[in-house]
């Protein structure tokens, strides 16, 4: 008897739950109605008619990520750089074997290797080409990082030495703020662009922006790279 | 000419970045490196704040001027908080020179520097996304730095802090785009200005995800069941940190969003309401514990809700006596965090069984816990007394007395639970199985100088009280802010 009246008890609940959803799910979609999702408006047209002039970048998304709001960038680098840390950190000690339990064809193992040299090298034109081309320091780093993934889903026991990745994330970084600290040395303003602007189109433009970007290329790879190693493998 | 108030957020990033390097030089260059790096921070910010009082300071940032760039905003309030943090970042880091809490002492003293740094970006910054952005670097490493020492209790916590505090990033940014969306800008002061031209229904619904978001993270009563387990699971000075730091700057957030950004006074209200709510049920949670972390952690709750209540009353006097209430909160829970975590490393836990008669074993320590104890029960010589006096005379003359008498009442559940831990520690036998060791110097000092600051802060209140008015004045003329903000600020 008293089993039954709990199961009510709970069924009860559920459809309340559901009914509650339901509406709030319907206030959400008349909220987005009221969006305005039309006209360009506020700094965004800001950006759309000064990119040029303020940063001869062809891409203004990167003009915006990388100069405009550098300093969110430097934020999201660190947010980055602290998932992996902070990963590394928990996962560190563990014993970990890379088995596979079906080794990958002889015609996988061969071909991922050439294959990587590919991968790194698109993921750098993405990352160097960022202010002329679209994608940029993210984009391309996640590139390189999907071609270590192939070399680690391919080849057994595939070791990436922690060193380097160690060197290149922390020296990414450092420049990274190096640049900002030179713009607040010498303009007197953090992450402000101190190299000549250069014209729009050309590999050399945009002041800061490239080494910025290829600093932040690095930054993502070598991070995402020791990312997926720390959570490749089986835990003995 | 000082230095610029940015080196407060880009040498810690720095410092952090290259802290995997310095570690090839010496072990515990990391952890040097880190305690340096928030001394640094404390000098930069007691520099910055004089001039802040005078006039607010705007920092802009890669050059472009607001609302098109970024900048901080470093106002007296601001300022004020960045001290606090940056202090009692650096005093805890001392304590951390000798601790073992982890192998990974890198990493770990990476995330305590980023933990820092994140919240000082929250309270500098002008800008609501890159306050995001800060929250977002703060709470990461909270995450990574509570389960840390990678036992189960740690790991739970962690989980669960994942969880809740990605739920409050959803909301805190489905709330930004809304108001992006209306306004096509992120400037704090912009916003400010404009807020009366959104869509009120729009206005109301951006003003209802950020509250829900930021009240994750101030640890406001519905959305703090997260919490005692990370104070529970953390590692002492982690969860020490925590109540001094963190949830320091989720109330910042909270504070400048309602007051400055919205000026939505049914929201001041409901803060009222909830830092009620938020008291009475953390301090009976708190009675039933019989772990004096998790229970400190339920103290702590309890001790967040007076600043929430305080700042829900919206008046003067009451907002001065919130803004002294962080400053008294900070100082005593890192105390009480900081000496149970060494009592409970000798005794090999932190329950009532284990500290049985511990304070006859290790008079100091148990004696500073004490004197942490007596301070958050408001005992008058100490610390915590006047605040809670300034609070509760402020509500009374705003005629909330019945709120008055609800807080009073959990004050006296307070003082119930801290006098059976004491009793515990004091009245006890001493116990035969814990062996005598000597207690480090990195341990003492930070101690004693917590407890220096609960006795002088007490004793004299007057030496900080133009600061607190600074700070309260600061929070309630939000047309000075946004003008400041947006035609530039006060030179360095």
């Amino acid at each position: 008897m008293k089993r039954v009246s709990l199961k009510k008890r709970f069924r009860v609940k559920n459809i309340f739950v559901f009914v509650v959803l339901v509406y709030l799910g319907f206030q959400m979609l008349s909220l987005g109605f009221l969006l305005d999702l039309k006209d360009v408006k506020g700094v965004a047209k800001y950006y759309l008619e000064n990119d040029i002039k303020d940063t001869q970048s062809a891409n203004v998304v990167t003009s915006i990520v990388v100069n405009y709001r550098g300093f969110d960038t430097l934020g999201e680098v660190t947010v980055l750089f602290l998932a992996a840390t902070g990963l590394g950190a928990i996962l560190s000690g563990y014993r970990k074997v890379k088995k596979q339990k079906i080794l990958a064809n002889t015609m996988l193992q061969y071909g991922s290797k050439p294959l990587l040299a590919i991968i790194i090298l698109f993921g750098a034109y993405i990352f160097i080409h960022g202010h002329l081309s679209p994608g940029g320091g993210f984009q391309g780093g996640t590139v390189i990082a999907t071609g270590f993934l192939l070399m680690l889903l391919a080849l057994e026991g595939y070791e990436i030495k922690h060193g380097y990745i160690k060197w290149t994330e922390s020296l990414a970084g450092l420049t990274f703020v190096t640049v900002g600290l030179f713009g607040l040395f010498l303009l007197g303003s953090f992450l402000a662009d101190f190299l000549p602007l250069g014209k729009v189109g050309n590999l050399f433009s945009s002041g800061v922006i490239p080494i910025i970007y290829v600093a932040v290329g690095f930054k993502v790879g070598s991070e995402l790279t020791g990312l997926l190693d720390n959570m490749m493998g089986v835990v003995e | 000419m000082s230095l610029n108030p940015i080196l407060m957020i880009a040498v810690p990033l720095f410092v952090a970045f290259s802290i995997p390097l310095l570690g090839y030089i010496h072990k515990k260059a990391g952890l040097y490196a880190m305690s340096a790096t928030l001394l640094f921070n404390t000098f930069l910010s007691f520099s910055t704040l004089p001039h802040a009082f005078e006039k607010p300071i705007r920092v802009i940032i890669a050059g472009y001027k607001p609302p098109f760039g970024i900048n901080l905003a470093i106002t007296p309030f601001s300022i004020f908080l960045a001290c606090l943090i940056s202090l009692m970042g650096f005093i805890v880091s001392i304590y951390l020179l000798k601790d073992e809490t982890t192998e990974t002492q890198e990493k770990f003293s990476m995330l305590i520097l980023l933990v820092v740094m994140g919240a000082t970006g929250i309270v500098l910054t002008g800008d609501i996304f890159n306050m995001f952005v800060f929250l977002e670097i703060m709470s990461i490493s909270s995450y990574a730095l509570t389960s840390i020492r990678k036992d189960r209790k740690g790991s739970e916590a962690g989980i669960k802090f994942l969880l809740v505090g990605s739920i409050s990033s959803t909301f805190l940014l489905l709330g930004i785009a809304i108001i992006y969306n209306q306004l096509g800008t992120l400037n704090m002061a912009d916003i400010a200005r404009r807020f009366s031209q959104m869509n009120p229904k729009l206005a109301f619904a951006a003003v209802s995800f950020l509250f829900l978001g930021l009240g994750i993270e101030s640890e406001m009563f519905p959305l703090n069941a997260w919490a005692p387990d990370v104070y529970q699971g953390a590692p002492a000075p982690v969860a020490a940190l925590f109540s001094a730091v963190t949830v320091k700057a989720g109330l910042y957030a909270m504070i400048r969003f309602l007051y400055t950004i919205s000026n939505n006074s049914s929201f001041i209200k409901l803060l009222m309401l909830f830092g009620i709510a938020t008291v009475i049920v953390s301090e009976l949670s708190a009675l039933k514990q019989t772990d004096v972390k998790r229970m400190l952690g339920y103290s702590s709750l309890g001790q967040i809700g007076v600043i929430l209540f305080a700042v829900g009353i919206g008046t003067k006097t009451a907002l001065e006596g919130a803004v002294f209430h962080f400053v008294n909160h900070a100082v005593l829970k890192a105390t009480m965090f900081l000496s149970i975590g060494l009592l409970a490393k000798y005794a090999g836990g932190s329950s009532f069984e284990e500290l049985k008669g511990i304070g006859k074993k290790y008079p100091f320590l148990a004696g500073v816990f004490a004197i942490g104890a007596l301070g958050v029960m408001g005992f008058p010589p100490l610390n915590g007394f006047m605040s809670k006096l300034m609070i509760l005379t402020a509500a009374a003359k705003a005629e909330h007395v019945v709120l008055v008498m609800l807080v009073l009442a959990a004050s006296v559940v307070e003082g119930f639970y801290y006098f059976r831990v004491l009793q515990v520690m004091f009245r006890e036998p001493e116990p035969t199985r814990i062996e005598k060791r000597s207690v480090s110097l990195a341990f003492v000092i930070p101690l004693v100088v917590l407890v220096g600051m609960i006795v002088g802060i007490g004793l004299f209140p007057g030496v900080l009280m133009p600061y607190f008015k600074g700070a309260a004045m600061d929070i309630l003329s939000r047309g000075d802010y946004i003008s400041v903000m947006l035609s530039g600020g006060g030179a360095l």
